[in-house]
């Protein structure tokens, strides 16, 4: 299926280290550190205020990724195709959406450290291999927690 | 699917990953607690836990665990130990560790990477992880998905199981594509469950399944019923998934084709899945009509109930109470009512990427041949659909899909890591260039062109329901988690939209008009809500809404020739110019994200001039792409700019390249303007390749200019920040300088390689080519030959007399720009010396094939290399050189001039004396070492040509003639130049292109059939030229270019070659100017009678073939050593081809001809222009006019002496005069008066005056001549000056009877002086006046005379020394005194001088002398002519001439008494009256007399006055 895909789900401070980074690609070493180069300089360059979710948009290459700063932390996003600026935004907003509720307050640094697992199964339920799966919060919670919707 | 080992036998692109083990980075380091470790085995460990799993560990385990997942790689044995793992059982409680070890199944088995940075040391940032299906076998791997197989297997394992086959699936097409082992498995196993399903549902409906129902605990069988159904869905969803991950495309289309059935799933995800697999069916042509089949009853429900309820998705309910944990909060509050019993029967949209997939196909049905755009009918329900899509749905991104699939939008397309990962990615022009690429491109565009007719025909048409907010309030659109993002603006939207429907305009629109309801108004209406949401994604989202809007419009206005308009209402126009103007406020608003802009920018250029003059400038442009690319630190961004990455650039060029094809509205230069200012906004991001190949597929003048313009455009306002600028600042304008000179190097690179293409011009290209259709025949040949011997000095007129009728009406169109390539390549012969004869047979050539290109080309070239920074001069240098050695002449010559200049070579020598050592010392501008071998290579190839060209002198023309050794010797050098140039400077088409020049290809190629065919061509000609002459009809022309009418039978006989043969027998005199001027009155004495004999010897011999004589080897041994400047073509059987630099013998001296003894033996004609006589110093050059008639004079000094021989016989004693008059004219031209205005004293005409004031002590020369007095009319020149007296003393050319009027004046000398200017001459002679000026027509008279009887074997007509005796008693009217007589005729050569040249008028009119004021008048004339570097003031001499003459007609009286020399002339008596028949012919009037009618003839015009 070559509609689109997501490439690439990455969690950073504020100040640029990565604290969740998810690909999608068998990328080299090399191309991660640019994809996360080009988020880096992204979020940079914008003035991103504090408490208010407003979304970015950026080109990399071929593609295009969105990235919402939430609280200490910035949410990016890389997709193509179908995945685009508004897609993406969605997407990374459900997965917001869902953090917040799963961590149970608004994700930091230090809360997404330590309730790690979380992060990472949220984003497995949410971009399943680049594809988007589900999108109803009830539904990943209880995926994360290794059951079926109707459990 | 069970192949063991069959990874072993992977395939070459196996990628072998790395498996390092990793560790934390310092950040993750940074984080951990007390105690903690960083050891990635330690973290292992708690997998390994896993395996005896005590519950007291929990924690402890998930904290370990957490660890393991902050590694940026999971190992092979990590993988190995999970996949144990998971076949264990560690109880009901801990699903979520479960959990945790599938997702690092899935990240083990996958293509991806899960974790935090993993730091790898400097030189492996190329490496890729390992991924367990490099390393490990299918029956290790099998482990994952075993659960599939296992009928009891807990739902959630098979669900991980079915991930994690897609996973492995999907990662061993990226590894091992060509190994179909785990791809054949997913499908198998994929089908596998899809028939299970389908078996389940129809177990369901079956009666056994109503009576369990009916049977048993209700409650109990409900729930379980319920469960089995999701749990259907839930996996049907999963194998959706996989299949969508990983099958290739035959696999997924047998998948999607029974995807239609789950449409209707109550998991809203699977329900996507499907949706999204069916628009896969619909897309395809095949699948289409089942496509509808399936979707239109379906549809046609939801329809009617989003009919009540306002939205598509609530249409219908879920079954009641099933998967009430998937129906998002916002839906749940829509209650369960009335829904239909069976989920199948509906669609589940309530997911918003379902409805996303559903607009898509709903467009591709509507589009494609089954409904053909048929929306009123056929396709009435599919675009019901897409309109409440894209008016009432309550999620933007659905509505902006289904407004871009509205329009005609292609499907998206996804990029993959390797596509990334290709070189140039994002920097390459995404433009269709294989053939299938094109037309499918054409495709999209007729598409798109369709649905903007489509949308046009509903576009007043009212929509289905009237607002997302209207008849269903408020957050209602809200389904799903997914549309939480756009709740807040779906609220907002919906209560605008509300507040729309009840009348009240929305925020930023203009007022809402009665047509706003319409279909087109409300799309774009929502559209403006979009693009003033504060979301940059939405704004980005309308804005490429917008832009497919606008490219659909362009092409239906492109493919509907011009009758866009038609269709359009009003509405529509007015809403695009809305949109547009909001746009255009977009790409110029700083403050907005590049992408945005770039949107913008895209949607702008497709709405170009469809229906207003452009918006978009270079300038928009410019300022566009020097803000918002987030690529500047922050410091310059917020002061100064921040340019755009590559990626963008690329997306607008290719929005630009795409819209050079679409022309509506847009000019291809304005689009290549606008890349010009991308270019300039962002030279730092600008891709060169992206660029050029813009300029590939614009049409190549165009692109040549715009990448002229580039290379010659000022630095950009990036490159030039403020001098206070803060460093970042500072450091990126430096950047965009050096990037900017980047740009320029290119567009020099891209010229180089180009322009000849684009120009047409190119050294492979045939001559014959450049010269005209039908230029292979003999005609256009001898046109070339002619227009080349016009520029080459060669007197037009005499090839005119020489060459073939054809020829020399070519050689009259072509004198023109041949003398003005003559001047110019005599200003260049003065300064290069040796190379001057190839210059001007170049720059003939390029009078010939003008290339205004690839001249503009070259000279911008040269400039940027002069000024331009090193990169730019190199690139210009390679770029001058390609040119170079690709062009043909002239263009070559310049580019080497222009190459050798920079290396300080002049003229092919080094400017220091030193030879190739100074050279090489010498390049200040840094391009040696490109320019150095270029011009290597380019003097072999000129060294080759001359070789060549010698060779063929020797030789032949053809391959026959030539000794074996020296064709291998050609073959060889040719190779080796070939070779030279391809290593040297660039590539050139080996078959065709000829280093050696077009001549040897003959060589080179021998063919048989070609020469065969030019034989019996040159027989055809050699023919058809016999036939003419034996005919008598050829035309003769001038120097003038005008016709003779001399139709004597013997005419051929009265050309001056004659003459001119006489003077070239005094060649030793000419070595002193002032030698021959005072040496000719030794044969003074013999003037007239003698030459006379000389050319009746000359002529005779011509007559009776003596020229063929090669063995007269008296004559060989007396021929003068000599040269060939030029190449000569024989054109007829007495001339001889001879070929620059050729040593030739000269024979005999022809005057214009030599005929010439070559090295081959062959003997015959050549121009004498052509020839260069050894023992003959070249006339100095520099005071030349270098018009058309000074070389003549130079290369036939003798003119002088034997005119001033002629003219002093009559004078006496003043032999020097006339000579004198001579070598000033052809020194200083008419400019300085001359001293010796004899004319003058007062008595001339008023427009003799200035003469007469300057007259005295002017002449420069010293004449020793004591008796020669300038001012002085003193008896002491009485001999001369008696002589003139007793010419004009008693004469009627008084002042004011003859005023120019009757008497054609100084006009007829006009240009006599050099003995060239026919119709002066003859006119001179048929005055018979020996005296003064007119003995040179008189000699020339004589001369003709006597070769006439000589040819006719009738003794020769005595010459009449009467007439001029006779002249004064026959001067009619008052005489105004000796010196003052000739004022008259003075006046009108003034008269006509003035016309001709007025700079020449003074002089002139000093003369007060018929002949020698037409001496100074054609010395005038020969002066503007070469100072206005062409012929036009000569022709206008010779109009001048035309006019004054041209007074005859009517009737007249002789004055003297004439006797017919000759057949055609007629005699008569002083008085007697004349009807003059014609206007007068170069001085003579074809008269009867009226007397006796039935004699007729030619009578002299100056013995006639007219009445």
């Amino acid at each position: 299926m070559d509609a689109g895909r997501i490439h690439c789900f990455l969690v950073s401070t504020r100040g640029g280290d990565v604290i969740y980074e998810r690909f999608f690609d068998r990328f080299t070493e090399l191309e991660k550190a640019e994809i996360r180069a080009a988020f880096s300089t992204a979020s940079n360059n914008v003035r991103m205020p504090v408490n208010q979710e407003q979304d970015f948009i950026a080109p990399y290459k071929l593609t295009r990724f969105a990235f919402i700063p939430v609280a200490d932390t910035v949410f990016y996003l890389l997709g193509s195709g179908e995945y685009d600026e508004v897609g993406l935004v969605e997407v990374l907003r459900v997965i917001i959406q869902v953090l917040k509720d799963v961590l149970g307050k608004v994700p930091s640094p230090g809360l997404m450290l330590d309730k790690y697992s979380k992060v990472a199964l949220v984003v497995d339920e949410v971009i399943n291999e680049g594809l988007l799966e589900a999108v109803d919060k009830e539904a990943i919670k209880k995926g994360i927690k290794g059951k079926a919707a109707w459990e | 699917m069970q192949k063991p080992g069959s990874t072993v036998a992977a395939s070459q692109r196996l990628i072998q990953g790395e498996d390092p083990t990793p560790t934390y980075n310092n950040y993750v380091r940074s984080t951990l607690g007390k105690g903690e470790s960083a050891n990635y085995s330690d973290h292992l460990q708690a997998l390994a836990a896993l395996k005896a799993y005590d519950e007291k560990q929990s924690e402890l385990v998930l904290k370990q665990l957490s660890r393991l997942l902050q590694y940026g790689h999971f190992t092979l044995a990590g993988v190995q130990l999970a996949l144990q793992i998971l076949q264990t059982d560690i109880g009901r409680d801990e699903k979520a560790l479960m959990r945790i070890v599938q997702h690092l199944v899935l990240l083990g088995l996958g293509d991806g990477s899960a974790g935090t940075p993993l730091p790898v040391p400097l030189n492996s940032g190329g490496m890729f992880l390992s991924k367990a299906v490099d390393r490990l076998g299918l029956e290790v791997l099998v482990a994952a998905w075993n659960d599939l197989g296992n009928e009891r297997a807990a739902f959630v394992r098979k669900q991980a199981a079915l991930r994690a086959l897609a996973a492995v699936t999907r990662a061993s097409n990226t590894s091992k594509p060509d190994d179909a082992t785990y791809v054949q498995g997913l499908y198998v196993t994929l089908s596998g469950l899809l028939d299970k399903v389908d078996a389940m549902r129809a177990g369901r409906r079956g009666l056994a399944h109503f009576l369990a129902q009916a049977q048993g605990n209700k409650k109990k069988t409900r729930i379980a019923d319920m469960r089995q159904r999701v749990e259907m869905w839930s996996l049907l969803r999963g194998a959706f998934a996989a299949a969508r991950l990983a099958l290739p495309w035959t696999g997924l289309y047998k998948v999607a084709q029974r995807s239609l059935s789950a449409l209707g799933a109550s998991d809203p995800v699977c329900a996507r899945h499907a949706l999204a697999l069916a628009s896969l069916v619909a897309n395809d042509a095949a699948g289409c009509g089942s496509f509808i089949a399936a979707m239109e009853p379906l549809l046609r429900q939801h329809v009617e109930a989003a009919r009540a309820t306002g939205a598509l998705h609530l249409g219908i309910r879920p079954p009641k109470g099933s998967g009430g944990s998937f129906t998002a909060p916002g839906s749940a509050s829509t209650g369960d009512a009335a829904a239909p019993p069976e989920s199948e029967s509906h669609l589940n949209l309530r997911d918003t990427w379902a409805r996303v997939y559903l607009a898509r196909s709903c467009a591709v049905v509507i589009q494609s041949d089954h409904i053909e755009g048929d929306v009123e009918r056929r396709g009435a329900v599919f675009w019901q659909t897409l309109l409440l899509l894209a008016l009432a749905d309550p999620s933007e991104r659905v509505a902006l899909e289904a407004i871009r699939a509205m329009f005609g939008a292609p499907y998206p397309r996804g990029t993959t890591a390797a596509a990334m990962r290709a070189p140039g990615a994002g920097a390459r022009l995404p433009v269709a260039s294989l053939p299938s690429e094109v037309q499918a491109e054409a495709t999209q565009a007729r598409t798109l062109g369709a649905s903007w007719y489509m949308v046009m025909k509903q576009a007043l048409a009212q929509p289905p329901v009237q607002g997302p907010g209207a008849a269903a309030p408020g957050p209602a659109g809200a389904s799903g988690a997914a549309a939480a993002a756009a709740a807040a603006a779906a609220a907002a939207g919906g209560g605008a939209s509300g507040a729309a429907a009840a009348g009240v305009p929305p925020g930023g629109a203009p007022g809402v008009r009665a047509d706003d309801t319409g279909v087109f108004a409300r799309v774009a209406w929502r559209l403006m809500r979009c693009l003033q949401s504060r979301s940059h994604s939405l704004v980005c989202g309308a804005v490429r809404a917008v832009a497919v809007m606008a490219e659909s419009r362009a092409w239906f206005h492109a493919l509907s020739g011009g009758h866009g308009h038609e269709v359009e209402p009003e509405v529509v126009r007015r809403w695009m110019r809305t949109l547009q103007g909001f746009l255009l406020m977009l790409a110029g608003d700083d403050s907005v994200s590049g992408c945005e802009r770039a949107a913008a920018l895209e949607a702008l250029i497709w709405s170009q001039g469809i229906d207003q003059p452009p918006t978009l400038s270079p300038g928009l442009m410019l300022r566009a792409a020097s803000h918002g690319g987030f690529t500047s630190p922050p410091a310059a961004r917020f002061n100064f700019a921040d340019p755009w990455p590559d990626c963008l650039l690329t997306e607008v060029l290719g929005v630009l390249a795409r819209r050079l094809r679409c022309t509506a509205g847009m000019p291809p230069e304005l689009v290549l303007e606008l890349a010009g200012g991308l270019a300039a906004g962002s030279p730092t991001g600008m891709p060169r390749e992206a660029l050029q190949a813009l300029w590939d597929l614009a049409p190549g003048p165009l692109a040549a200019r715009s990448a002229l313009q580039l290379l010659s455009a000022p630095l950009p306002p990036l490159c030039q920040p403020p001098t206070a600028a803060p460093v970042e600042v500072q450091a990126l304008a430096a950047q965009a300088e050096a990037s900017f000179n980047g740009l320029k190097a290119m567009a020099a690179c891209w010229l180089g390689e180009h322009v000849n293409t684009i120009a047409g011009e190119y050294a492979w290209k045939s001559w014959e080519a450049k010269l005209g259709p039908g230029a292979g025949v003999a005609a256009a040949a001898a046109a070339a030959a002619a227009a080349e011997a016009t520029a080459t000095e060669a007197p037009a007129g005499g090839d005119g007399h020489w060459g073939a009728g054809g020829a020399a009406a070519a050689a009259a169109g072509a004198a023109p720009a041949g003398a003005g390539g003559s001047g110019a390549g005599m200003g260049v012969g003065g300064g290069v010396g040796g190379g001057a004869e190839a210059v001007v047979v170049r720059m003939a050539e390029a009078a010939v094939s003008h290339s205004p290109l690839l001249a503009m080309s070259m000279s911008h070239l040269n400039r940027a290399m002069l000024t331009g920074t090193p990169v730019v001069r190199v690139a210009c240098a390679q770029a001058l050189a390609k040119l170079a050695v690709r062009s043909g002449e002239p263009y070559r010559i310049q580019g080497y001039s222009l190459l050798a200049a920079v290396l300080g070579r002049v003229g092919g020598l080094p400017a220091g004396l030193g030879a190739g050592a100074g050279a090489a010392g010498w390049d200040p501008l840094g391009v040696a070492p490109v320019v150095g071998p270029a011009l290597e290579v380019l003097d072999a190839m000129y060294a080759g040509e001359l070789v060549l060209e010698r060779h063929v002198s020797q030789y032949g023309a053809r391959a026959r003639g030539w000794p074996e050794a020296a064709l291998e010797s050609l073959r060889r050098r040719h190779e080796w130049l070939l070779g030279a140039i391809s290593c040297a400077v660039c590539a050139v088409p080996r078959e065709v292109f000829l280093p050696l020049g077009p001549r040897s290809r003959r060589l080179l190629f021998p063919d048989d059939k070609e020469d065969a065919e030019e034989d019996a061509r040159n027989a055809a000609a050699a023919e058809a030229e016999q036939q003419q002459q034996q005919h008598g009809d050829q035309q003769y022309y001038d120097e003038y270019g005008q016709p003779y009418e001399y139709d004597y039978g013997a005419a051929e006989q009265y050309d001056y070659g004659d003459y001119y043969n006489n003077a070239s027998q005094q060649q030793p005199e000419q070595a002193d100017p002032y030698g021959q001027q005072q040496d000719p009155l030794a044969r003074y004495d013999m003037a007239g009678q003698k030459a006379a004999a000389a050319v009746e010897l000359n002529w005779g011999a011509e007559q009776s073939g003596a020229y063929d004589g090669v063995d007269d080897a008296a004559a060989v041994a007396e021929a003068r050593p000599a040269v060939v400047l030029y190449s000569f073509h024989a054109e007829s059987g007495d001339e001889v081809s001879v070929t620059a630099g050729d040593s030739v013998r000269v024979v005999h001296d022809l005057g214009e001809w030599f005929q010439v003894l070559t090295a081959g033996g062959q003997q015959g004609l050549v121009p004498a222009s052509y020839v260069q006589i050894l023992d003959e110093q070249p006339p100095p050059h520099g005071a030349d006019g270098g018009g058309g008639r000074g070389p003549s004079l130079q290369q036939h000094p003798s003119l002088q002496p034997q005119r001033s021989v002629s003219s002093s016989s009559a004078a006496g004693g003043l032999s020097t005069q006339p000579s004198l008059a001579g070598g000033r004219q052809n020194s200083e031209s008419a400019a300085a008066p001359y001293g010796y205005n004899y004319g003058g004293d007062g008595q001339q005409e008023p427009g003799g005056a200035a003469g007469d004031a300057a007259a005295g002590g002017y002449y420069p020369y010293t004449y020793d001549n004591p008796e020669y007095g300038a001012t002085n009319n003193d008896s002491a020149y009485g001999s001369y000056y008696g002589d003139y007296g007793s010419q004009y003393g008693t004469d009627q050319y008084g002042a004011g009877t003859y005023g120019g009027t009757t008497y054609g004046g100084g006009g007829m000398y006009g240009g006599g002086d050099d003995g060239r200017g026919s119709a002066a001459a003859e006119r001179g002679g048929k005055k018979k006046g020996f005296g003064g000026f007119d003995d040179f027509g008189e000699a020339l008279l004589q001369a003709k005379t006597a070769v006439a009887a000589a040819r006719q074997q009738q003794p020769p007509p005595q010459p009449q020394p009467e007439p001029e005796l006779q002249r004064p008693s026959e001067a009619p009217g008052d005489s105004a005194g000796p010196p003052s007589s000739s004022g008259g005729g003075g006046t009108a050569a003034t008269a006509a001088a003035a016309a001709a040249t007025p700079a020449s008028t003074p002089p002139a009119t000093s003369y007060g002398d018929d002949g020698t004021a037409a001496d100074m008048w054609g010395g005038a004339a020969a002066t503007a002519a070469a100072a206005g570097g062409g012929g036009a003031p000569q022709e206008q001499a010779a109009a001048a001439a035309e006019d004054g003459g041209g007074g005859g007609g009517g009737r007249g009286v002789a004055l003297y008494e004439f006797v017919a020399e000759m057949p055609e002339e007629l005699s008569v008596a002083a008085g007697e009256e004349l009807e003059v028949l014609g206007g007068e012919v170069d001085g003579w009037y074809n008269a009867r007399l009226v007397s006796d009618p039935s004699r007729a003839g030619l009578i002299p015009a100056s013995y006639v006055q007219l009445q």
